[in-house]
């Protein structure tokens, strides 16, 4: 064989590249606008890669927020967390509760033409109620027996029982019927429709998706509440903070979410002009949950000693440059259904002390470590890893802790292994961790010792007073009242302490400077995105 | 059939002994002229001996935390100034570097303890026993190593003895083909032959006739091993999959630092553990290089 | 050549196999699964079974890895758990990025270290040599997770020369190969560092050796002009044994990828896989790994090849 030049198979491979190079052409300056000059477009920075655009397969934040832009629900929640029409013009409750009539808005077209009519309601809402349909919301239509279409405007849900959080279940959204009809249910979370053409009423059109890099949408022009202002919002995939923060600052992203552990650059970038920054409380509480099957964590005075002993103002500044609120108890300020006026912890090593004195636990060795009955007061404190945030609770925690003689030891576990390892299979001691809560106040998933077996309960807290007070929350139709039984029910917690309730944490996010019309929306980010617009 | 003399054999295997001796004494001189190899071995003393005293050298615990020190630049009090929870850095990397030469040392011993064992096996015996242990190599060397090291972190929890292990399960291939590949030229020698046939057993053998034999490359891939190890653990840690907090290790050390906030602010955070990686993981290529160069009879003209 | 080459490939079929069966009950035997990902509170324990049902994880092990083997053989690599589209969209989407990024640290690592060898072996001793010598070492020993983040702390955002992530600019005039160049620099120069640094040691003694030779001596005593000496002669045997270590490398650059496309937000098969397993979406790995073992299977071979093309003294029968 002829011998062969030694830069021959580079030479190939250079050439092999120019041809990739040439083939993967990007499509840059799509619409010839330039940056600085009349903006007509968004670009939003987003960690995580969404994984499909069906709000009834998907469940990752990714693609539940490019959902909000895609689609309505009948009704839609304010800033007070209180129901407003969506596609839905008004509805009425019949005196039993069991009827639900809603009364749909005319004239609504989806991005295709074809209008919305009362057959895509009962066409969407049932999807999670076929046999074959296997996605995660089966148990949240749950309480609906029945759909009906009463003529093309007027549909009818009649419930198995009176169900006050029913409202938060018709914010689910519209599909159209006339595309997916034809779909088998257990086809249906394959469908290209998912990602390559998702159709809905939305404000924005889906436009293109590059996976791994962006995700296009374009200005609905027959939007039914007004063309939005803004004419394309990207969702640009960088999944590193700091490539992240960096592309904040030259300019590829214009709006993104700021973890309070990168405050500080935030406001680098808003010094220099770049961006503005608006932090505002959202419903997302963090804690740390004891688990009552073990005996360390059994007596109410043991926990009310740990929370006593942890500086949480201290952790507040600290971890979330003050971005947050110490927490008492379950359930959020910004909701209708809450009250400040509580039993609250306030930070006191002596009274944790104390406490734990009057429970048993005294230091005889002189390790200084607490015993009783021969058993040391030490526990594993775990947490999931990547959490900056809980990483640093975890590690301040224990120092506070070891003043009082309680010696915790902080371990971080990687998400799925450690839900599923320790979390469902309750073999934790005690974790920090943190609940994102809904538009409805019902906290049943969490506290009632029905959930206990397999639900949300793992730290198994279990109280008949609460049992019934959650049970009559969700028949009681009447807010008011409601609110009543839930403020109940969060004293008995916040008494009670069967987590030591840490901070509910601000969302922190970055807007372009001249970008105006958002609202203060504690759950969704895009919030009325369709009235934003540069000034 | 002719009888091998037992006194023949008694004699090679001394002579052997004695050339091993002055090997040893031309390999040390040989080390010792090599600049780059004595800084190396220098670094590395002063860095296992700082980390084994580590308690009597630092004064601040590498534990306590000062919420009202927090990232304070280096200074008299602080040297190499402090991290998010105002803890002690100068402290914290000393600390570390038990953690960091722990996992070095520990896996790269394993590795060669398995690695050895295989190796021998298929070297000595041959045949079907050494293709079998060779496609397991082979498979164990077609795995993309970071591929498997992830996944096989995630399942086993990454805590110091998985980390370690997870490392050795991926480290014996080279030390086992090294010393097959010895155990293959010196198999068909005589003196071998003499042992079997007076009825030394294999083990015996291989312990004491043929392994003498491969321990110089096999030191050298250790000490070029070291590094490696300490090199991917921090790269683990990167992407927070290696020894967790707070448990200091160099790599977790620079994976608190790594948050644009912390490399703007004070960029001495991700700068100490970071150089000190930098300097065991070249003390330790110094090492094997000198090492291997000094054991290298080709070279013996030219230095 | 032919016959050799197709025994090296019949070869690799039962490790591939052995690869995917250890990866599979690797994989199975890790904590947590698909449905655990989301703790959403609207997440029933009963729509998870539901879920797990329909993934077909609800059947013993060996059925799924029966049911997994038997689609692959025949061409299909199964669908996404997470993203519900076939695994081989998601990789022939990536696989062109990390191609690209991987042939541009190879060219940044193969360009400059051949050249610095050659010098450094050219002038041993000189500062030329002592120089490579220390920045090879210096490369060696250098995290490249760090040297990324240097790279970008120094030129994404103190200077602003090169763009911190992604494969292009955002909505920008500039456009083409050029502004993808750009946006290569820095993740191929982290990816290709450590190999630049071994190759560069690799060529010095390769070429030390070569220099030495007796043909070398021959041609120059012919009166052949030096560097007519150094390249006709020197270059191509020196460089045989380079050659081979390229394709070795070749896994290791896949490796390295990860933690590149980490850092530098690059779209590839690195970060995909990444997410694959924070997610568990089985499928996924289970193609990136056999994928990439394949890759590793085929550096070899091609190493061994290049090598019997480059070295008439080498026959394989």
């Amino acid at each position: 064989m002829k011998r062969m030049n030694p830069f021959f198979p580079i030479l190939i491979l250079l050439f092999l590249m120019v041809l990739v190079v040439h083939e993967q052409a990007y499509p840059t300056s799509v619409h010839g606008a330039s940056r600085k000059g009349s903006p007509d477009h968004l670009v939003i920075g987003t960690i995580g890669s969404p994984s499909l655009f069906n709000p009834y397969f998907s469940a990752d934040s990714a693609s539940s927020q490019i959902e909000s832009l895609l689609f309505n629900g009948l009704v839609t929640f304010d800033e007070k967390l209180k129901p407003q029409p969506d596609l839905a013009q008004s509805w009425d409750v019949s005196e039993d509760g069991y009827n639900w009539t809603f009364h749909l808005k005319k004239g609504v077209k989806f991005h295709d033409g074809v209008e919305f009519t009362a057959d895509d309601v009962v066409f969407s809402y049932m999807i999670p109620k076929k046999p074959g349909y296997a996605g995660p919301r089966g148990s949240d239509f749950e309480q609906i027996k029945s759909i009906r279409a009463i003529d093309r405007y007027t549909v009818q849900f009649t419930l198995k029982e009176p169900y006050a959080p029913f409202l938060s279940v018709c914010a689910y959204a519209i599909l159209p019927r006339h595309l997916l009809k034809d779909v088998p249910a257990e086809k249906l979370a394959e469908d290209p429709f998912n990602t390559k053409s998702p159709i809905g009423t939305g404000p924005y059109v889906f436009k293109k998706w590059k996976d791994g890099q962006f995700i296009q949408m374009d200005a609905y022009d027959g939007f039914h509440l007004g063309k939005p202002a803004i004419q394309h919002v990207y969702f640009r995939i960088v999944p590193d903070q700091n490539a992240q923060l960096i592309q904040l600052q030259a300019g590829g992203i214009d709006m993104m979410g700021i973890p309070a552990t990168d405050l500080a650059v935030g406001r680098l970038f808003e010094e220099q002009g770049k961006i503005k920054l608006v932090s505002q409380p959202s419903l997302a509480y963090t804690y740390i949950g004891y688990n009552l099957q073990n005996p360390l964590f059994q007596d109410q005075k043991v926990r009310q000693a740990l929370t006593y002993a942890i500086n949480r103002q201290q952790i507040v500044d600290i971890v979330l440059e003050g971005q947050g609120q110490v927490a008492h108890t379950h359930g959020s300020p910004l909701s209708w259904a809450f009250s400040e006026d509580l039993l609250k912890y306030e930070f006191n090593p002596v009274k944790a002390k104390q406490l734990l004195a009057e429970a048993g636990w005294t230091d005889s060795d002189g390790d200084g470590v607490l015993e009783k009955d021969g058993k040391e007061f030490s526990f594993v404190l775990m947490t999931n890893q990547g959490n900056k945030t809980r990483e640093m609770v975890s590690q301040i925690v224990q120092e506070q802790w070891a003043e009082i003689g309680v010696e915790a030891k902080p371990r971080l576990m990687e998400w799925s292994a450690f839900v599923n390892d320790y979390v469902d299979t309750k073999k934790f001691e005690a974790i920090i961790l943190g609940w994102s809560l809904g538009v409805d106040p019902d906290p049943t998933a969490i506290w009632h010792s029905k959930e206990i077996a397999s639900g949300l309960n793992f730290i198994s807290y279990r109280n008949e007073k609460v049992d019934r007070l959650l049970e009559k929350n969700v028949r009681e139709l009447n807010q008011d009242k409601r609110k009543e039984i839930l403020i109940q029910f969060q004293r008995i917690i916040a008494e009670e302490q069967p987590y030591t309730f840490l901070y509910y944490t601000n969302e922190i996010r970055a807007y372009p400077p001249t970008l105006v019309g958002m609202t203060k929306h504690p759950a969704g980010a895009l919030d009325q995105i369709y009235r934003w617009t540069y000034e | 059939m002719e009888k091998i003399p037992f006194h023949a054999f008694v004699h090679e295997s001394t002579r052997k002994d004695r050339s091993d001796q002055s090997f040893l004494k031309i390999t040390i001189k040989r080390f010792c002229m090599n600049k780059l190899a004595v800084i190396g071995f220098l670094a590395l003393v002063v860095i296992i001996f700082g980390s084994l005293f580590a308690p009597f050298l630092v004064s601040h615990n590498p534990a306590a935390q000062n919420l009202m020190e927090r990232l304070q630049p280096p200074s008299s009090m602080h040297w190499f100034g402090t991290d998010e929870y105002g803890r002690d850095i100068f402290s914290r990397v000393f600390y570390g570097a038990r953690v960091s030469l722990l996992v070095g040392f520990a896996s790269v011993l394993g590795g060669i303890f398995v690695g050895t064992m295989i190796g021998a096996m298929a070297g000595f015996y041959g045949g079907w026993v050494d293709n079998i242990l060779m496609r397991m190599v082979d498979l164990v060397n077609a795995f993309p190593s970071i591929f498997l090291l992830i996944t096989i972190v995630t399942l086993l929890e990454p805590s110091l003895t998985n980390i370690v292990i997870v490392f050795i399960l991926l480290g014996w291939t080279g030390t086992a083909r090294l010393v097959r590949g010895e155990f293959l030229k010196i198999r068909q020698e005589e003196y071998i032959w003499a042992a079997k046939s007076i009825g030394m057993s294999n083990l015996r053998i291989m312990l004491f006739h043929m392994l003498p034999n491969a321990i110089g490359p096999i030191i050298v891939a250790a000490t070029l091993g070291v590094g490696g190890v300490i090199l991917a653990e921090s790269g683990l840690s990167f992407l927070g999959l290696g020894i967790q907090p707070p448990t200091p290790s160099w790599g977790n050390m620079l994976q608190g630092a790594q948050s644009l906030s912390i490399m703007v602010m004070a960029p001495w955070y991700p700068f100490f553990p970071g150089l000190m990686i930098l300097i065991t993981v070249l003390a330790f290529n110094f090492v094997g290089d000198g090492l291997r160069d000094a054991m290298d009879p080709k070279l013996d003209g030219r230095r | 050549m032919q016959a050799y080459i197709l025994k090296r490939l019949l070869q690799a079929i039962p490790l591939l196999f052995g690869i995917t069966l250890v990866s599979f009950f690797m994989m199975y035997l890790s904590p947590g699964g698909p449905t655990d990902l989301a703790m959403d509170p609207k997440i029933k324990p009963e729509d998870r079974e539901k879920m797990m049902a329909a993934l077909g994880l609800d059947q013993p092990p060996w059925v799924q890895y029966l049911n997994w083997l038997f689609h692959f053989i025949q061409g299909d690599w199964g669908t996404s758990f997470i993203r519900k589209v076939p695994v081989m969209d998601l990789i022939w989407e990536r696989l062109p990025q990390t191609l690209l990024l991987m042939g541009t640290s190879f060219c940044f690592a193969a360009l400059l270290s051949i050249p610095i060898g050659i010098l450094a072996a050219k002038k041993k001793n000189s500062w030329v040599d002592y120089t490579s010598t220390f920045f090879a070492f210096l490369g060696l020993a250098t995290p490249n997770f760090w040297l990324g983040l240097l790279l970008v702390m120094l030129f994404s955002v103190y200077w602003n020369i090169f763009p911190a992530g992604g494969i292009a600019s955002f909505l920008s005039t500039d456009s083409g190969a050029l502004d993808q160049l750009k946006h290569l620099i820095l993740p191929a120069i982290t990816l290709g560092t450590a190999d630049l640094a071994g190759l560069t040691r690799y060529t010095r003694a390769s070429m030390l050796e070569v220099l030495g030779q007796n043909y070398m001596q021959t041609a120059r005593a012919k009166g052949m002009r030096e560097w007519v000496v150094v390249y006709k002669h020197g270059l191509r045997n020196g460089l045989i044994p380079v050659i081979t270590v390229f394709g070795l490398s070749l896994p290791s650059f896949f490796g390295g990828a990860v933690i590149v496309e980490k850092i530098f937000s690059y779209p590839g098969i690195g970060l995909l896989f990444l997410d694959a397993v924070f997610q568990r979406d089985y499928p996924v790995i289970m193609a990136i790994t056999t994928f990439s073992a394949m890759l590793v299977v085929l550096g070899n071979l091609l190493a061994d090849i290049l090598y019997a093309v480059l070295d008439p003294r080498i026959d394989y029968k």
